[in-house]
């Protein structure tokens, strides 16, 4: 890894300034972010790391309009989110915005399809177009065919991959990971690191992971470290080889299938 | 929402709606009863007995009563009252009730004291003739009206409805009038005529008591009969519960009220389970704020859950009413429920109004979740 001065994008999708984000726990006032300066260009593939506490999540939470900072601004393809409604939140959340869970979070009671469906149903599209979107998601991480399954019928792996379809569905701007192969066994793990990676170079989808795992972060163009709600570290990963096989597997993990999963 | 929770909502929908409706349906008669009341005394056609022109020798056999009835004065117009007991009232085969038949004699001074509402009195001719006729009250009507009924059964005999006259408050109590002739026949068959005598019911007609007592107990002596066991007295009907509205609303309203406590209850009960369902939905409901679902989704969401559940309830306390109902009907006989086209859409108003109601809160507190805190905790 090296480190680098961020060049000038053609366009900034994050900016962030002097982010601050303060909790109240009783009597106690807890800072867990100190002021965040951060701009991620659009087609960036973004690892946040830090130990538990640094405010990696409330970052993210941010970042993906589910919080709000204490002080501070923050520009979402240079639109100012900081004081919009919960409604106009949802909005962009549904149209730029695409989220992958460290426990996936499908929901049990829907199927596979139904559960990529979500967003589109939400974003208000008809349901004559939704199944096409739904299966061209599915067919993008591998699932094709297996929408009528449910959520229990699959392994860890390719829940995580049903929610970055769904995460992708409704083709957002950037897919905010937390954590997303927290769950997973390493074989898994890597599949899934494989999948956004190469989503991200084949759309140009810009993709924020938090991880406190190195090897994670070992797939991202550019490593953030947090430490005590502040950042420490912005540095450009530096690849052995910028080939395809290094870069789908910097650290020779084993390959997809020498340890596979039962289902 | 979880299977645990659909069940107990609808379960506890289930148990207002019915509880309701069963109240619902006791109010419905009730009010049925006010509204005929009304029109009968609203009737130029409403006919008053003069109780100072009639009395009644009170318990006797028919034979001792025909014997009676020969001695008194001419000017007397008499008429034996028969009382059959136990008499099962059907519909086309269908049990409506265990009620009370009543033979009218020619002077049908028991039928005249009550408004006719519909159809007509019966006649000498259906007397003379042993015709199966009846005039029912309006209580029994209650229990025929949406069947279009031109007949009900007494004792597996068709007997032709010609007349419906206003009940009263003694619901099961001398329901259902039929020729006095028509009646003794029945009796004869099962051979209880004598017991079944009730009264014989004196039309004075301006004469005094002491006269009628008098010349009755001349020729009762000269026959060797011994009238001593006999009382002869006022005449009495039921005028004042029938001109007695008030009571009548005011019972209404004491049902009304106690239907709207039962649902209370259970409505409060259901905003409670309502309120758990969505705490422990609060991840699921996070994830869908996540991924894009405006407050007016979530609420929409919970109040269609809710409602699906309520109307699920709301047909099992239809159909638990409704069997209750039959059962009740049949088992007690004297207390009589009309349930009903109009009961069933009052039960699923109900449901969806409850349902509708309960979800407003519970609907509302889930549109609040905030999606970064219920996501926060694997």
């Amino acid at each position: 890894m090296d480190r680098t001065v961020h060049e000038e994008q053609k366009l900034n999708l994050i900016e962030m300034k002097g982010i601050r984000r303060d909790y109240s726990c009783g009597s106690n006032l807890i800072n867990a972010l100190k002021g965040i300066d951060l701009t991620i260009a659009q087609g960036e593939f973004v690892a946040i790391m830090g130990p538990s506490g640094s405010g990696k999540s409330t970052l993210l939470n941010i970042m993906g309009c589910l919080d709000s900072p204490t002080a501070g601004t923050y520009h979402l393809k240079g639109k100012n989110i900081s004081n919009l409604s919960r409604k106009e939140k949802a909005l962009i959340r549904n149209k730029a915005i695409g989220f992958v869970f460290q426990a996936y979070n499908l929901l049990p009671e829907l199927n596979i399809a139904s559960n990529v469906a979500l967003p589109l149903k939400y974003g208000g599209v008809p349901k004559s177009k939704r199944q096409a979107l739904v299966n061209e998601a599915l067919a993008s991480v591998g699932l094709e065919g297996m929408g009528y399954r449910y959520p229990d019928q699959l392994s860890g792996g390719q829940q995580q991959r049903v929610a970055i379809a769904r995460a992708l569905v409704n083709k957002p701007d950037i897919i905010l990971a937390d954590e997303p192969t927290g769950n997973l066994d390493s074989v898994s793990g890597q599949s899934i690191m494989e999948e956004l990676r190469r989503l991200n170079l084949a759309t140009g989808t810009t993709i924020v992971v938090i991880t406190h795992d190195s090897r994670i972060a070992g797939y991202a163009d550019r490593l953030v470290r947090l430490a005590d709600g502040r950042i420490n570290d912005d540095m450009r990963v530096k690849k052995a080889s910028q080939t395809k096989s290094t870069l789908i597997n910097p650290f020779g993990w084993p390959e997809e299938g020498e340890n596979e999963e039962i289902l | 929402m979880k299977r645990f929770y659909k069940w107990l909502l609808s379960i506890g929908i289930a148990f207002g709606v019915f509880c309701s409706l069963i109240v619902f349906t006791a109010g419905q008669t009730q009010w049925t009863m006010i509204r005929l009341k009304k029109e009968a005394l609203e009737s130029d056609k409403y006919k008053i007995i003069n109780t100072d022109n009639h009395l009644a020798i009170y318990g006797m056999g028919l034979d001792f009563a025909k014997q009676i009835q020969s001695l008194l004065p001419e000017k007397v117009v008499s008429d034996v009252m028969a009382k059959g007991f136990g008499v099962a009232v059907s519909y086309e085969g269908e049990p409506l009730m265990v009620g009370q038949v009543v033979g009218t004699g020619s002077n049908m001074a028991e039928i005249l004291e009550f408004q006719m509402i519909k159809g007509r009195y019966l006649s000498p001719r259906d007397i003379d003739g042993y015709e199966k006729v009846c005039v029912i009250k309006s209580n029994v009507y209650d229990l025929v009206r949406t069947r279009n009924a031109t007949h009900i059964d007494l004792n597996g005999e068709p007997y032709e409805i010609i007349g419906v006259i206003s009940g009263d408050e003694a619901i099961g109590e001398e329901d259902i009038f039929v020729p006095v002739t028509t009646l003794y026949k029945y009796i004869e068959k099962i051979d209880e005529r004598s017991g079944l005598i009730y009264k014989i019911v004196l039309d004075r007609k301006g004469l005094s008591e002491e006269y009628i007592w008098s010349e009755l107990g001349e020729k009762a002596g000269i026959k060797g009969m011994d009238i001593d066991r006999l009382k002869l007295l006022p005449y009495q009907y039921e005028e004042a519960s029938l001109l007695n509205g008030n009571n009548a609303v005011k019972e209404f309203l004491m049902i009304f009220l106690l239907s709207l406590m039962v649902l209370a209850v259970a409505a409060f009960n259901i905003i409670h389970i309502a309120t758990a369902s969505i705490i422990d939905r609060e991840r699921e409901i996070g994830l869908r704020t996540a991924i894009g679902a405006k407050p007016g989704h979530i609420i929409r969401q919970i109040v269609c859950e809710i409602l699906h559940c309520a109307l699920n309830g709301g047909m099992g306390g239809i159909a638990a009413a409704s069997i209750v109902n039959t059962l009740t009907n049949l088992g007690l006989g004297q207390f009589s429920l009309s349930f009903n086209a109009v009961s069933i859409a009052a039960g699923i108003l109900l449901a969806a109004m409850t349902g509708l109601i309960t979800s407003m809160l519970p609907a509302a507190r889930a549109a609040m979740i905030d999606p970064a805190a219920a996501l926060r905790e694997e």
